[in-house]
């Protein structure tokens, strides 16, 4: 019988052979679409096709140059200059009808070169224009865009080495239609920034990113219908005040690492992700009632960290008790463990299901993940990521030692028993991801199977990279397997 | 679930879920705006011929099939796919993008752009069937606009 796609085939040779045309009928946006999927070398290329593809390639909406290595063959008499070809492309289009909605390349540039690209793509009324660019020296930022009214989407990162922006006034005096604004290295000459993202300027703008903001001390933003904002790098912030009712996602990362006093205050009623992380612990911190909070991701730096900032950690963990999923990076486990008597007052997280620890193995951090066990009872899914290799307990693997030191991790999991009870009823998912085979990950693995009685899967997927203890390996699978387990049902995968 | 019936350009009739069929935007709203809960609906399709809207509708159900792998959707689709000759490929083209079936849109449009991909104007052109209807004036017009990407071997 002959199958589907055989007659397919025999159909369709039929005509293979006369030699029509099919693709060049294809609409204009079908064609389009084709052509974003290629190189834009390529698609250059197709227009000495046929004046079909010609026309195509003057009406391509658009113009990615992002991963185009240009010519740089010098005897051509064309220009070999990547502002000059991209200023040649969008020159050669009637700028009337010149239909490019996004533009987008990253060159090494003059000014004047980089400016003149500015005026261009303000002209042809590009809506997305993204830029990443190194010059031989700062730069001002160009003052034609700002008053462009077509730009929705502008990032401008310099590669090197930085510009500097025009005053507030002008700047919050454009850019009505813009929703999407990412700027990386400015250079700032006052070391605030307070009177630019204001609740009259920017009113469309909904996603903001900064980042590396040189010099930047303090920073205001309140546009009122930003929904997602990110800072990062801005190392010398000292204080950060962040006010919107439609904000969705606010990343902060890697900012506030500077000596003397500093705060942070955000008003996000709304706040449905809050990303914190690498950051120095602030002096203040009032993150108000988060009561939307879905998602919290939070890390900290234990540098210039001191009990005087224990109310900071404090109001920051109880800020994000409303999330649903938690996840914290190994840097707020040392926070954690460099003082225990702090751990003893972490708030509860009584709405957490998902709780992610990346934590770097080590001898004494079990009473902090009790603690932290403790404060999340009606957790689902716990999945722990060991993100470094400890040097200690893999090295000094005799059999008599490391039981004895597995025992006394053991003999503490078992004081915990009762006050785990709450999370130890709830916990139906453990992934461990980067397991190395030391012991305190053994006892909590024990721990966990031994007395978690809505156990429906533990899943251990070892650190692949160390073939060498293969036979320390194996002894410790068949340990593993050997665990009793409290719940009947539970999935056990050790790969 | 409700089942209702495709009709062809050519009068074919096609008896589908609704879980299949929306997967087209197209017959989505529609099926929001006429709101009944009758099987007698007949939605006619007069721009997809009967062994496209076929194709079409093999297309949805394997994309509904909750027993398949993410692979084993992909392993299908590229077996799909190398089974199409150009002709067929650009009537799916349009039939996905007549009835916004944005997947199939998009692994159909990604096809074509695989046989443009890496290869010489003078290659796109037999694979294609595209004739030049440039005057050798036009065509060294062009070709100087876009010295920056031509090899130096045909400039």
């Amino acid at each position: 019988m002959e199958t589907r796609s055989a007659r397919r085939r025999r159909l369709s040779n039929s005509h293979h052979q006369t030699g029509v045309d099919y693709i060049s009928h294809l609409p204009d946006a079908v064609l389009h679409h084709i052509l974003t999927l290629l190189p834009i070398k390529t698609v250059a290329q197709s227009a000495t096709l046929s004046s079909r593809w010609r026309s195509l390639w003057f009406t391509l909406p658009d113009l990615d140059f992002s991963n185009s290595i240009f010519n740089s063959n010098s005897n051509s008499n064309s220009n070999s200059n990547p502002a000059d070809i991209i200023a040649g492309i969008l020159n050669a289009r009637d700028h009337k009808h010149s239909n490019v909605r996004l533009l987008r390349f990253s060159a090494t540039l003059s000014f004047s070169r980089l400016n003149a690209l500015f005026r261009i793509a303000v002209r042809h009324k590009i809506q997305h224009l993204h830029i990443q660019v190194s010059t031989n020296d700062y730069f001002n930022f160009p003052r034609g865009i700002i008053a462009s009214d077509s730009l929705r989407v502008f990032s401008l990162r310099s590669i090197y080495p930085g510009f500097r922006l025009p005053p507030s006034s002008i700047m919050s005096s454009g850019f009505r239609l813009l929703s999407s604004l990412s700027l990386a290295l400015m250079i700032l000459d006052r070391p605030s920034l307070v009177d630019l993202f204001t609740d009259s300027s920017f009113p469309l703008l909904k996603k903001l990113n900064l980042e590396s903001c040189s010099g930047l001390m303090n920073l205001r933003v309140q546009c009122p219908v930003l929904q997602d904002f990110s800072l990062e790098g801005c190392f010398q912030l000292q204080g950060l005040d962040v006010l919107g009712g439609k904000l969705e996602r606010v990343r902060i990362c890697s900012c506030f690492d500077a000596h003397g006093s500093s705060w942070v205050k955000i008003v996000a009623p709304n706040l449905k992700t809050l990303v914190w992380i690498y950051n120095a612990v602030t002096d203040e911190v009032n993150l108000g009632d988060l009561k939307s909070l879905n998602q919290a991701s939070l890390g900290l730096l234990c540098q210039h960290f001191s009990n005087t900032k224990l109310h900071s950690v404090s109001a920051l963990l109880s800020a994000i008790s409303p999330a649903h999923s938690l996840t914290f990076e190994p840097s707020f486990l040392d926070v954690l463990s460099s003082n225990n008597y702090f751990a003893c007052y972490l708030p509860a997280f009584n709405n957490v299901r998902c709780l992610e620890l990346k934590t770097v193995s080590k001898k004494h951090n079990c009473s902090v993940v009790a603690n932290i066990f403790r404060s999340c009872p009606v957790l689902h899914t716990l999945t722990i990521k060991i993100v470094d290799a400890p040097s200690n307990g893999r090295k000094d693997w005799r059999k008599e030692k490391w039981e004895k030191i597995v025992s006394e991790e053991e003999h503490f999991w078992e004081t915990q028993i009762e006050p785990l009870e709450s999370f130890r009823l709830h916990l139906k998912i453990v992934r461990m991801e980067g397991f190395m085979e030391c012991f305190n990950e053994v006892s909590l693995t024990h721990f966990l199977l031994k007395y978690g009685t809505s156990l429906q899967e533990l899943s251990i997927f070892t650190n692949k990279t160390n073939h060498r203890d293969s036979l320390k390996r194996r002894a410790i699978k068949s340990l593993i397997m050997g665990f009793s387990r409290a719940s009947p049902h539970v999935k056990l995968r050790y790969c | 679930m409700r089942t209702f019936q495709l009709k062809s350009s050519d009068n074919k009739i096609f008896k589908v879920s609704e879980e299949i069929a929306i997967q087209s935007a197209v017959i989505k709203n529609f099926l929001e705006d006429f709101g009944s809960d009758s099987d007698e609906i007949v939605i006619p399709l007069p721009n997809v011929r009967g062994r496209i809207l076929e194709m079409m509708i093999e297309w949805m159900v394997k994309h509904v099939d909750e027993e398949l792998t993410k692979e084993e959707v992909e392993d299908w689709e590229n077996k799909f796919m190398n089974d199409l000759n150009m002709e067929v490929t650009t009537e799916l083209v349009m039939a996905a993008n007549y009835l916004e079936v944005i997947g199939l849109l998009h692994r159909t449009c990604q096809s074509i752009a695989d046989h443009i991909s890496g290869k010489s104007p003078e290659e796109i052109r037999r694979i294609l069937n595209i004739t030049s209807d440039f005057t050798p004036e036009e065509e060294a017009e062009i070709r100087r606009q876009n010295g920056w990407v031509l090899n130096p071997s045909t400039n």
